[in-house]
This record gives structure tokens, C-alpha cells and sequence, in this order.
């Protein structure tokens, strides 16, 4: 047989499996919903900014106040974030990595600092927005606490993401 | 005949469609105003003014500050206060388009930063930070919409304080 017969025959069979049967569908796990709100909040401040993931162009959007809006009547610093909206983020953020999303659900959060989204959150890989939940921090325990099924209420509550001034100067 | 095509690819393969467009949506200068400090108040300065031009010099920060939330009258001579997450703070003072403007060459911004707008005792915080956008109208149109906030505005004493979210 000719080289360019082989190559012929080779990719007829790559295609005729890869189109032959279809693969069982797989139920995968994603940490709970009802708990979400507590995780958004914290979310909506460090990550759902215009320029970030408040913004219509990204794989991972986070909807709230602070950014992009479900409703198309609401703008941007208006009334508070919706329950659709908080909906909305945690669709989006489930559907990112979740096979590894599913493992660690399934793991009591084992394994989370690898599931892509606090990867990058953790600035542990490249990420535009640089590193937004220091490891061991509020918001990076509440997190974790989401992920391991048992939602640290006190630490999301406690996350506090705003300026600040180097010590002995006003803001 | 294959150097020229070999130009020509090269040429195809380093335009920037979508920067050409977003360039060529910005319109022409207007009227009466003539390029410099005071042009294209309210446009996305960063548009223009960034690595891949066509204006010469690149900001790193740049934007307009209106008086209200509507309307074009500007706010001149205000300051804009900007903190970086390092800690470190800049002063700034809007010109009388209401403008101003931060060349990249002089300051590079360890993001996230924090805006706030400030006239005296009065000041006006912006609650979220600036995570990469250059231009206050990456953000900010001049009409509220579902992914933008309205212009950036400061009001006078007595009035309700707050044009950023």
C-alpha cells in the first residue's frame, strides 16, 4: 500500500470510531446551589468587575451589582444582585473545568486548589486579574468551604475587599 | 513574485480588525477641537492611546469626569485619586474637558486598582476596583446599560454624591 493509502485508511477508521458510537452520558457533581449566595457575594466583588468577569466576554461570568446584568433592565450599580443573577453566576461557574469540579465535590473539596477557577483565582496559574483569593484568606476559606460541601458562613461574611492605604496614610 | 506575496501576507497577518474597527468607531474629531489634551472627551482614551495606537503615546489610566450624571458640562480641576494594590497613590487633576490622563511610560499599574474623585472635604468613591481597563469608558458609557455604568460624574455639595458604582 501506498504511504498516502495508509493515511487514507488510518484516518477513515479514526473517523468511523469516533462516530460510530456514542459514549454514556456521565452525571457529574457540583457543589451545592442553595449555599451559592454566600460564595457569590464574595465572588461579585473580587472577580465580577466590568473589566473582568463582569463582562459579557468571558468563559466564566459573574453576574451582579457590581457587573454584567441579567436583567436588561438593570444597570450596574443599581439595585442589588438578583437571584437570577446569582443563578446565572453559579451556571457559569459549575460548567468551568467540571469534570476536575465534579472529582473534587465528590472528594469533600480534596484536591480544589486544582479545579481551574481557584487556580487562577489563587494566581497559582497565569490569570490577567492576578491573584484575587490569597490562599488561607476569607474569601479563599469560604471557597473552600463551598467546595468541601460545608459552607464557612462567618469567613464569606467576613471577606472584606476594598483599598488599602500603606500604614500612616489616608485614603 | 513570491517576495511580494510574502509582503503581503505579512501585512494581512499583522493588521488588527477588530482594534481598526473599534478605532474607525470612534468618528472624527469634533468640531473645533483640536487633537491634544482636550479631544474626545468621554471616549475611551485607551482605544487610541494603547500598544497598538495609532496615537503615539500609550495611557496607562485615563478618563472624563462629567459634573452630573447627564449631560456634557465637564468637572475641571478635580482631583482623581488613585491606590494600587501596592499601596502606592497617585494625585491627578482633571483639565477642562473634565480629562485626564496617565502615560503608560510614567506609571504602570499594579492592579487591582481604587478610584476616588475628591473636591475639597466632598469625595466620591468608586466601590469596585479597576482590574485592567485602561479607560474609564471601557466601562462607563454615557448612557446606563445592562454591561456598562453610566458617565463618571461629581456632583456639588447638597446634591446626592456618586456617579460609579
Amino acid at each position: 500500500m501506498k504511504p498516502t493509502g495508509r493515511v487514507a485508511l488510518a484516518a477513515l477508521a479514526l473517523l468511523s470510531n469516533a462516530c460510530s458510537k456514542s459514549e454514556a452520558a456521565v452525571e457529574l457533581r457540583a457543589p451545592s446551589r442553595v449555599e451559592f449566595s454566600a460564595v457569590s457575594s464574595v465572588l461579585e466583588l473580587r472577580c465580577g468587575g466590568l473589566d473582568c468577569h463582569g463582562g459579557p466576554a468571558r468563559s466564566l461570568r459573574v453576574f451582579g451589582v457590581y457587573g454584567l446584568r441579567w436583567d436588561g433592565r438593570d444597570v450596574p450599580g443599581g439595585r442589588d444582585t438578583t437571584p437570577e443573577e446569582v443563578e446565572a453566576s453559579y451556571q457559569s461557574l459549575i460548567s468551568i473545568d467540571p469534570e476536575r469540579l465534579s472529582r473534587v465535590s465528590a472528594d469533600a473539596g480534596r484536591g480544589a486548589e486544582t479545579w481551574l477557577p481557584l487556580s487562577k483565582g489563587r494566581g497559582r496559574e497565569a490569570h490577567e486579574g492576578g491573584t484575587r483569593l490569597v490562599p488561607g484568606s476569607a474569601a479563599d476559606q469560604c471557597v473552600l468551604s463551598w467546595l468541601s460541601g460545608k459552607v464557612d458562613f462567618d469567613a464569606c461574611a467576613s471577606d472584606d475587599f476594598g483599598p488599602e492605604p500603606r500604614a500612616g496614610e489616608d485614603w | 513574485m513570491r517576495a511580494v506575496v510574502l509582503t503581503l501576507l505579512m501585512a494581512w497577518g499583522c493588521s488588527e480588525p477588530v482594534h481598526e474597527r473599534e478605532v474607525e468607531e470612534l468618528g472624527p474629531e469634533s468640531p473645533g477641537v483640536a487633537e491634544g489634551p482636550l479631544h474626545r472627551a468621554g471616549q475611551p482614551c485607551g482605544t487610541c492611546h494603547g500598544e497598538l495606537g495609532p496615537a503615539r503615546r500609550a495611557f496607562s489610566l485615563s478618563g472624563t469626569v462629567y459634573h452630573a450624571g447627564s449631560g456634557d458640562e465637564p468637572e475641571p480641576k478635580l482631583t482623581v485619586r488613585v491606590l494600587d494594590t501596592k499601596g502606592a497613590q497617585l494625585r491627578l487633576t482633571t483639565n477642562d474637558a473634565g480629562s485626564f490622563f496617565l502615560p503608560a511610560d510614567e506609571y504602570a499599574p499594579a492592579y487591582p486598582l481604587w478610584i476616588k474623585l475628591e473636591r475639597g472635604e466632598q469625595t466620591v468613591e468608586m466601590h469596585s476596583a479597576i482590574s485592567r481597563e485602561t479607560s474609564c469608558a471601557g466601562c462607563h458609557g454615557r448612557v446606563p446599560t445592562p454591561d456598562k455604568v453610566g458617565q463618571v460624574y461629581f456632583e456639588m455639595p447638597g446634591t446626592t454624591a456618586g456617579g460609579v458604582p
